[in-house]
């Protein structure tokens, strides 16, 4: 340790201000959040004071805290920001589409730059440079004084402060609401030299410094509502401070530079603090070890929660214990039908009592398991929340007047189902807007009012959730559709329904657009949003009316944990087929089902032939060949592709609770995952889009199996 | 124990034994039989030992990968050693067993003839592995463990489990 100028009287060692990183970064991003939200909801011609005031104090909120992290750039930023904010509170600024944009793009600026920091633990100093010189001009013509007396104020007028908190009974800093602290110091002042102590022997739990504008009378009675009057003592103190804190904080210094934004650390802690040997506090805030930190986000995330008020009536849990839940109660549910099958069987299946018994448990367990099950549910808000921000920059970009209309956010769905669910969402409001919604002036000449409108909508449909995404714009073009598919040469001719017109879409490469924006029109668009859904086990519908608008309609189970499955039978073994890509099964008739060069068989569908493939050879399942004329034939469709599958027998259909198999395991060629029946064997269920590739091609995908398990 | 396995291992059996041996004086074993071959593996990568249950049938999978079994609601894949090893007789009997590992995070259930009983096993009862003959590769083999009458084959069975010969897991393990 290098030798230092002994510490000030009482002063243990700094605070490790890293600990509480994690809160920092969650924070700020959702005040960041916060402030767009209601930036996108105002209206220019007659702001909203509350909605203003909110964005204010969200504003404020991300600089109090910059300033305690020693990321002075953010709270400069935020300054500025606040600074606009007054003008508009005063209407001495309208907020203008170019005023919103600035400060978004303020937030945007901020954002980008707490992720870098979090993630490398360094900032690109020049990064925020010309927002803020922009933010400056805007501000710069009026600087109220209201903002100068609640702001960070300039260190001329301000006072230096010494506080000390001591707790009764020698609490020592753990025994603090920091957060808040944190909080209510940054809104009086700059803070230096914040060390912290166990309190023990007569130590305060924490020193300071404090340079604000306000009384040490002020600040004893701010601090005291938080921390109780008596704890807190507060004086003047004229000595000159510890490092150069005197100076208005700035990223010029090399230090500076060498953390990034992260101001120089202040301390004068002596390395014989008896707090450093006691270890209580054994690392110092550094800017370079941000990305370190995760770990200590359960303890401060529990002191955040209690001590700020975010979100009393909430707990975070890590999703792998939900997950195990999850699992325990999908054994139970086994349990319980292997229990009920047995009490059926059992001498005393005529005992009431036990016949009621098991009936209540069953009844319990499910009731259990639909609990845990809506633990995972999320609200899709969000997922709709990003999308006000999206359609603004776009519609801006594009030239177009649009709003936005959402409904139903709080509908709720699996969590990873929404992270899924994002990109597709995102592509097809990005075409409504792009391809749906005419320009202004085009829609004037059609009738139709300046500003087009886009309906986001989810709504709960039976055991699935429905996303609809609705413009009133031009709708499908029917002609341009069928000409452009027959240029790329795919089946189309002017007989077709509009459903199968809009069908053509979904091909691999298809588009419309004349040409290439980078909005959209690359045509790898359509077929990759109808896979991603596809494989969310969901399906995709279009509505389209020529010059009234489009209505694409997306439909998804509630959760990806659980699958409506057809449970087959192949010989002694049993399998799943996802009930979503079976369109039917039966029975063939004598003389239904041809052969075909290669021993391989065709199975007769009203007009047109289909392959029927043996589910054993498809996956190796040894011993067993009954006559694909005496098998049951499970006719599925994925990809566009369309085939019967022989199985033998059909033993229903059933809700099964997905598993992977890669958890222990790895991928299986064919499989999509597996589930426990109620026996408490495996099934494993079926990946028919695979299935269906391998079986046009059986030779080439066998040998895939093969290399994949890599035998010896 | 993670040193041994998860380090390249030298080519010279004195220094492995070495290695593995300075920590603990005395290292517990579950010593099973896999047709006429005592083998021992270490008792910490060892969940639990259950009887042999009927096992789901992977398509595609090799001769050795039995299946998959549900273990309280996870999905295991089980491994038949005897097969793996070329044992003659596979049949599944009574003291026909599955030996439950975690390995690297994972669950693995191996088929094994019968379960011994627990060894303890001092460093000095550690012979390094000479050239013989056996099914396994010589690889996995840490040491032989005497004890009087009886050789117990010592096996790396992290590393054997996750070994890209065996190819259970996808990409990771190879060593």
């Amino acid at each position: 340790m290098e030798p230092r100028s002994g510490p000030p009287p009482g002063a243990p060692v700094a605070v490790d201000l890293t600990r509480f990183l994690p809160m920092f970064f969650q924070e700020t991003e959702e005040h960041l959040a916060a402030m767009e939200g209601h930036l996108l909801r105002l209206d220019p011609h007659a702001p909203d004071p509350e909605a203003l005031h909110s964005i204010f104090r969200a504003a404020h909120s991300v600089k109090g805290n910059s300033a305690i992290f020693g990321a002075t750039r953010f709270s400069e930023i935020m300054h500025r920001v606040e600074s606009i904010l007054d003008r508009m509170r005063k209407a001495d600024l309208a907020p203008t589409n170019a005023v919103i944009s600035l400060l978004l793009e303020a937030c945007d600026g901020v954002r980008e730059e707490l992720r870098c920091l979090k993630d490398t633990g360094n900032t690109d100093p020049t990064a925020l440079q010309a927002v803020y010189e922009r933010l400056s001009q805007l501000s710069d013509a009026a600087l109220p004084s209201t903002v100068e007396a609640s702001g960070t104020p300039a260190p001329r007028r301000s006072e230096r402060l010494r506080i000390e908190v001591h707790l009764a009974r020698g609490e020592g800093i753990t025994a603090l609401p920091l957060a808040g602290l944190y909080a209510e110091l940054g809104t009086l002042g700059r803070v230096e030299d914040l060390q912290a102590g166990d309190g023990s022997q007569g130590m305060p739990a924490l020193s300071l410094f404090l340079l604000t504008p306000e009384s040490a009378e002020a600040v004893r009675a701010r601090l005291g509502a938080l921390l109780g009057v008596e704890n807190v003592r507060v004086e003047r103190h004229e000595r000159a401070p510890p490092s150069q804190a005197a100076s208005p904080p700035a990223l010029t210094t090399a230090e500076a530079a060498a953390f990034g934004v992260f101001a120089p650390e202040q301390t004068t802690a002596g390395s014989g603090s008896a707090f450093e040997r006691t270890g209580v506090f054994p690392a110092r805030a550094r800017g370079r070890r941000l990305a370190d930190q995760d770990t200590s986000q359960t303890s401060f995330g529990r002191r955040a929660s209690d001590r700020t008020g975010f979100d009393r009536s909430s707990i975070r849990v890590d999703v792998a214990k939900v997950d195990r839940l999850l699992n325990l109660v999908g054994e139970l549910v086994i349990a319980q039908s292997m229990l009920a099958e047995a009490a059926q069987r059992s001498s005393a299946a005529g005992d009431a009592k036990l016949r009621g018994s098991v009936a209540y448990v069953g009844r319990q367990t499910r009731e259990l398991q639909e609990a845990v099950m809506s633990i995972r549910l999320l609200p899709i808000d969000f997922l709709f929340s990003r999308m006000p921000r999206m359609v603004r920059d776009l519609a801006q970009r594009l030239g177009k007047e649009v709003e936005l209309a959402i409904q139903g956010g709080e509908a709720e769905l699996d969590k990873e189902m929404i992270e899924k669910l994002a990109d597709p969402v995102m592509h097809l409001m990005r075409n409504s807007l792009d391809h749906g919604i005419e320009p202004p002036e085009l829609r004037e000449a059609a009738g139709k009012p300046r500003q087009g409108t886009i309906q986001l909508r989810a709504l709960h449909h039976g055991g699935a959730i429905v996303v609809e995404i609705e413009d009133d714009g031009a709708g499908f073009d029917r002609d341009k559709i069928l000409r452009k598919a027959e240029e790329r040469g795919l089946r189309a001719h002017a007989g077709m329904s509009d459903e199968e017109v809009w069908q053509l879409v979904f091909a691999p490469g298809f588009t419309t657009a004349d040409t290439v924006s980078d909005v959209s029109g690359r045509g790898v668009g359509m077929d990759v949003v109808e896979r991603n859904i596809g494989a969310l086990g969901g399906r995709i519908d279009i509505d389209s009316r020529r010059g009234a608008g489009t209505t694409i309609t997306v439909a998804l189970p509630l959760t990806l944990a659980i699958l409506d499955g057809m449970t087959v039978a192949i010989g002694p073994e049993t399998f799943i087929i996802p009930l979503s890509s079976i369109s039917e099964a039966f029975q063939p008739q004598p003389g239904q089902v041809r052969s075909i060069a290669g021993g391989s068989h065709v199975i007769e569908l009203r007009d047109s032939y289909v392959p029927l493939l043996p589910l054993e050879s498809l996956l190796h399942l040894r011993g067993h060949a009954a006559r694909p004329e005496e098998s049951i034939a499970v006719v599925v469709e994925a990809d566009g592709r369309r085939a019967a599958l022989a199985v033998d027998k059909l033993l229903g259909q059933q809700q099964v609770v997905i598993k992977s198999l890669e958890a222990n395991y790895k991928r299986v060629c064919g499989i999509a995952g597996a589930t426990v029946l109620g026996n408490g064997r495996v099934a494993l269920i079926l990946d028919v889009t695979s299935l269906l590739r391998g079986g046009l091609a059986p030779a080439k995908d066998f040998e895939d199996i093969e290399a994949e398990v890599d035998p010896v | 124990m993670n040193e041994t396995t998860k380090t390249v291992r030298p080519p010279a059996p004195d220094s492995a034994r070495g290695r593995g041996m300075v920590a603990a004086p005395v290292r517990e074993f579950l010593a099973f039989r896999l047709g006429d071959e005592d083998y021992a593996i270490d008792i910490l990568k060892v969940q639990e030992i259950r009887v042999f249950e009927a096992v789901t049938k992977l398509p595609g999978a090799p001769d050795y990968i039995k299946g998959v079994i549900n273990l309280r609601g996870l999905i295991a894949p089980v491994i038949d050693l005897r097969v793996k090893f070329g044992c003659e007789q596979t049949e599944y009997g009574p003291f026909t067993v599955l030996i439950v590992l975690h390995v690297r995070e994972r669950l693995v259930a191996v088929v094994v003839d019968a379960v011994a009983d627990v060894v303890g096993l001092t460093e000095e009862e550690i012979r390094p592995t000479p050239e013989f003959a056996t099914g396994v590769n010589i690889e996995y083999v840490t040491g032989l463990g005497a004890r009087g009458e009886r050789m117990l084959i010592l096996l790396d069975i992290e590393r054997l489990v996750s070994s890209r010969e065996l190819g259970i897991f996808d990409g990771e393990g190879a060593t």
